[in-house]
């Protein structure tokens, strides 16, 4: 850290070029983005360090909230709370992620491509779904509960039973679902590049099937596996959704944060909760930032992973995929007789009503299109400037300490969950006068009208989901020959040509993964936006909370069905464009 | 007047310093090559030269008109590069119009400059291919056509054979030096292969730890290499110091394996050495000699037919004459010690 920023500020005195237009511009845009991802990340977290430090009038008291924190046991409870959740999920997560991805990569089952999708459906659901599938499967009314509606005790004398599901055990299993596909993924990429030359040594040194795991598969994947295990841990620790729904009296620091701000209005514990809240996922970025310097990429000379023949292993991973495939379709069959039965569990009779969303807590389908118009005005907007973004930090040659310090901003938001993100915002956007960092100057507050708005919530959602963004901009930025902008210079080509002719058009599957990403990211999320909404512009998922606080838990489900939906036919619409573009590129 | 000076460029990277006060210059029509291993700076300095990067010290003239200061569109320099860097989307000829500005030529214009580029790489009739569909060879020479589209005053190469198939390589050295001289363009060249740069260059700058080591025709440097590293680096080379001069450093002489004659017979200057291997090379066999009375290596180099006359086996007592007027000598030629005299032990 010292010898980065040591690089970072000392300098050798260069002789300097004469400025260009070119220059100029790309001077101003950095600058911009620089003040921008300055004004967004880091202005609204010292505003919220600072009222972690305050008591409610607003007066400096150090640390004094954490002490009342940590020596209050009804609020300390929610922390261990909180760190069980997170350690419970996030073994039995990577667990089951790490046999799924290993079945997709190194066996040769049949139907991966199947399996694969099914294990990335929780990723279009909001997590308040799981909640409210397993209040349907395990809950007192629940199918399973009630012994199938009474006709597993005809069929098998099975008593009715109580699964206990608020609480504990009922988030575990939501925040597994959730973490999943996640770890899923990340597990996945690491088990798809593998030395054959590793496991042909090993071979003939007589190694059996177990000590081959646990001598060449897991350390070739260490590195993924530590990722995965962060991403779980600090993903179940900061979620707000399931807890809310299916938490009972069972505490967390999420929801704690929510009902020290909403609940009894009390700011500064809000603020002390949520700094607590940001610990792992800080601890994750760090250990993350290290180990990728660490991680060498696979050596060039590896040879491609073939996968041994042993049809009972296959055969073993396929009842295991299965298994899990029936698991988290019987969640989503869940939420569809959920939104479509009249009277769970007493009219069976299908329904359109739950659509109609015309309770209190409803807004009808105000909120459903609030969420549409928000989610592809983040994807637009979040692409365009996180796409130029990456492009300048990347490809421009000048003010390199700009750069520096932007591609660390851009990065940063992936330490900040959500809920901090908001209450961060709250505190930045609602002042009514700004003090300028390490001066005693004010000025007037130029964003406060941004409060309440549309504006806030995209701006919210873009940096809540900038990290990922930025990286698969980089990541394709990366791969493409460093040397264009040099030959375009000498040239006298203008860089935003070169931008335009070729950067964004060899760019365009990143650009679309990104308004992906965005778009269904948007559509889900709950933690950042529940503090900024306004009566005006209510988001879906905001709507499902409420629904379900209401008692309304039909419309609930009704509206996550709706959310997974608009998900699967975005996702679906990328697949499809992504694919037409690499069949029609014959130059790449 | 030069018409290209670099004139004390210094330029270092945080710790570490890829060019110390290094100063040339280059005439016009020139085909010069800065050859160095890797590391010794040799591409900052291009990079230099084509405004890409910004020394801390020192200046480039450009016909006695300083450009230091002056960004790249404005130095009228084309390039190329190792990668090629062509424009994966755009085809052959788009590419090599690339930087015609639409403002100044119609696209009439535009696509006949491309073809005619085209045409002095022989690729007119892959116009309208993409990068994907040629070869490594071929996409160099559209990025050389692309480069000279521009009718630049200077040409920058970095690399640009390096990626290439050894065939290729020397089918397009050929080509490269032809149009260079065909358009008598001014062109420096960065590379780290030695024979590419003794057979293309006029002049050569041999560079090595940030510092220009060496900087002449190919000959004088074969010939005469100022230094251990040049001789080292350029050719093979046998060290023999210890072995002419009383009490010298082997590094102080050198002589080439090619000027090291095998007789059956001693005279009075010759070296009794055991032959250890033989190295057949085609058109010559390189002899790998043991001295018996000392335990020091020497490389001759005997053509076939020489060798076929007189044939050597492994084990066979040989004496290694070294030619007297090829002998180098680093630190100027020492006086009383000549061959004749060797100093045996």
């Amino acid at each position: 850290m010292i010898t980065a920023l040591q690089s970072l500020f000392s300098r050798e005195p260069v002789v300097r070029q004469s400025l260009s237009k070119d220059a100029h511009i790309q001077r101003i845009l950095l600058l911009l983005m620089f003040v921008g991802l300055g004004t967004t990340i880091i202005l609204p977290v010292i505003e919220l360090l600072k009222r972690a430090m305050q008591n409610t009038q607003g007066e400096y008291i150090g640390a004094e909230n954490f002490i009342t924190y940590f020596s209050s046991p009804s609020l300390f409870q929610s922390a261990v709370h909180t760190l069980s959740v997170a350690s419970i999920t996030m073994i039995l997560s990577v667990s089951l992620a790490f046999l799924f991805a290993y079945a997709i990569e190194r066996t040769k089952m049949k139907g991966k491509t199947f399996f694969t999708y099914m294990a990335l459906l929780p990723l279009f659901a909001p997590t308040m779904m799981y909640g409210i599938a397993l209040v349907y499967l395990l809950g007192n009314n629940g199918v399973f509960t009630t012994g199938f509606f009474g006709l597993f005790e005809q069929w098998f004398g099975w008593q009715e039973s109580d699964f206990d599901i608020y609480g504990f055990k009922g988030i575990v299993i939501s925040e597994v679902i959730f973490t999943f596909p996640q770890a899923f993924l990340i597990l996945k990429v690491s088990l798809s590049t593998a030395d054959q030359r590793l496991y042909e040594a090993a071979d003939t040194m007589g190694a059996g099937t177990l000590k081959k795991l646990f001598t060449v598969t897991i350390p070739s994947i260490k590195y993924g596996l530590v990722s995965a295990f962060f991403v779980s841990f600090t993903l179940s620790f900061t979620d707000f959704g399931a807890p809310k729904v299916v938490g009972g009296q069972y505490n967390v620091l999420a929801t704690d944060v929510y009902k020290q701000v909403i609940g009894q209005q009390n700011f500064s514990m809000g603020a002390t909760v949520g700094i607590i809240l940001t610990i792992p996922a800080v601890i994750a970025f760090i250990v993350d930032q290290r180990i990728q310097r660490k991680q060498s990429s696979i050596s060039s000379k590896a040879t491609p992973y073939k996968t041994p023949s042993n049809p009972v292993r296959d055969r073993l991973f396929t009842a295991y995929c299965t298994t899990i495939t029936i698991g988290i379709i019987t969640l989503f069959l869940a939420i569809i007789a959920a939104a479509f039965v009249k009277v769970w569990p007493y009219d069976f009779s299908l329904t359109l009503r739950h659509f109609g969303f015309g309770s209190v807590a409803g807004d009808g389908l105000q909120p459903f299109y609030n969420s549409l118009i928000v989610s592809a005005v983040t994807a637009v907007i979040g692409t365009v400037v996180i796409f130029i973004g990456a492009y300048l930090i990347e490809k421009s040659r000048h003010l390199a300490w700009v750069r520096k310090v932007s591609y660390f901003l851009s990065i940063l938001p992936i330490a900040l969950p959500g809920l901090v993100i908001g209450l961060a915002f709250i505190f930045f956007f609602n002042q009514s006068a700004i003090s300028i960092p390490f001066t005693s100057m004010e000025i007037a507050n130029p964003f406060q009208w941004l409060y309440g708005t549309m504006i806030i919530l995209v701006l919210a959602n873009i940096i809540h989901f900038y990290s990922v963004s930025f990286i698969t901009a980089t990541t394709s930025l990366k791969k493409q020959d460093a040397e264009y902008e040099a030959i375009s210079e000498t040239m006298k080509v203008p860089f935003y040509k070169t931008f335009a002719k070729v950067t964004v058009p060899l760019s365009w599957p990143a650009i679309l993964e990104m308004m992906m990403y965005l778009f269904v990211n948007s559509m889900t999320t709950i933690s950042a936006v529940v503090f900024l909404y306004s009566s005006e512009w209510k988001l879906a998922s905001i709507a499902i909370v409420n629904m379900n606080d209401a008692g309304d838990i039909a419309p609930a489900a009704a509206m996550s069905l709706l959310i997974i939906m608009t998900n699967i036919i975005v996702r679906v619409a990328y697949e499809t464009i992504v694919k037409s573009i690499k069949k029609r590129k014959v130059g790449i | 007047m030069n018409h290209l000076a670099v004139e004390q460029i210094t330029k270092t990277f945080q710790n570490f310093t890829a060019l110390k006060d290094i100063s040339f210059s280059i005439e016009k029509g020139e085909f010069i090559c800065l050859l160095g291993p890797s590391g010794c700076g040799k591409t900052t300095l291009l990079r230099i030269l084509a405004g890409l990067e910004m020394p801390n010290a020192g200046g480039v003239l450009m016909n006695g008109r300083d450009m230091t200061h002056l960004p790249p569109a404005e130095r009228n320099f084309g390039i190329v590069f190792q990668s090629y860097a062509l424009f994966p989307n755009l085809t052959a000829a788009q590419n090599v119009a690339y930087g015609l500005n639409p403002k100044q030529f119609s696209k009439k214009q535009r696509k006949a400059t491309a073809l005619e580029n085209l045409k002095l790489v022989n690729l007119e009739q892959m116009a309208d291919r993409y990068p994907a569909q040629l070869s490594g060879g071929q996409q160099q020479r559209v990025a050389l056509a692309r480069a000279l589209a521009m009718n630049p005053e200077f040409l920058l190469l970095d690399e640009p054979l390096s990626a290439l198939d050894a065939q290729v390589r020397l089918q397009l050295r050929n080509e490269i030096k032809r149009l260079q001289k065909q358009l008598g363009i001014t062109t420096v060249m960065v590379t780290h292969d030695q024979e590419e740069a003794l057979s293309m260059a006029d002049r050569m700058i041999v560079m090595n730890n940030a510092l220009i080591e060496q900087a002449g025709t190919p000959q004088e440097i074969y010939d005469r290499p100022h230094s251990p590293f040049v001789a080292d680096f350029i050719g093979a080379v046998n060290f023999v110091g210890d072995q002419l001069i009383p009490n010298g450093e082997k590094q102080d002489v050198a002589v080439r394996p090619e000027h090291v004659t095998i007789h059956t017979h001693p005279s009075a200057s010759s070296l009794p050495t055991r032959v250890e291997n033989l190295e057949y090379r085609g058109s010559s066999y390189r002899v790998v000699l043991r001295q018996t009375t000392k335990d020091n290596v020497l490389y001759a180099d005997i053509d076939t037919d020489t060798f076929k006359q007189q044939p050597l086996a492994v084990g066979e007592v040989v004496y290694a004459e070294l030619q007297e007027d090829k002998v180098i000598f680093f630190h100027g030629q020492p006086e009383p010690i000549t061959t004749k005299q060797p100093v045996l032990t």
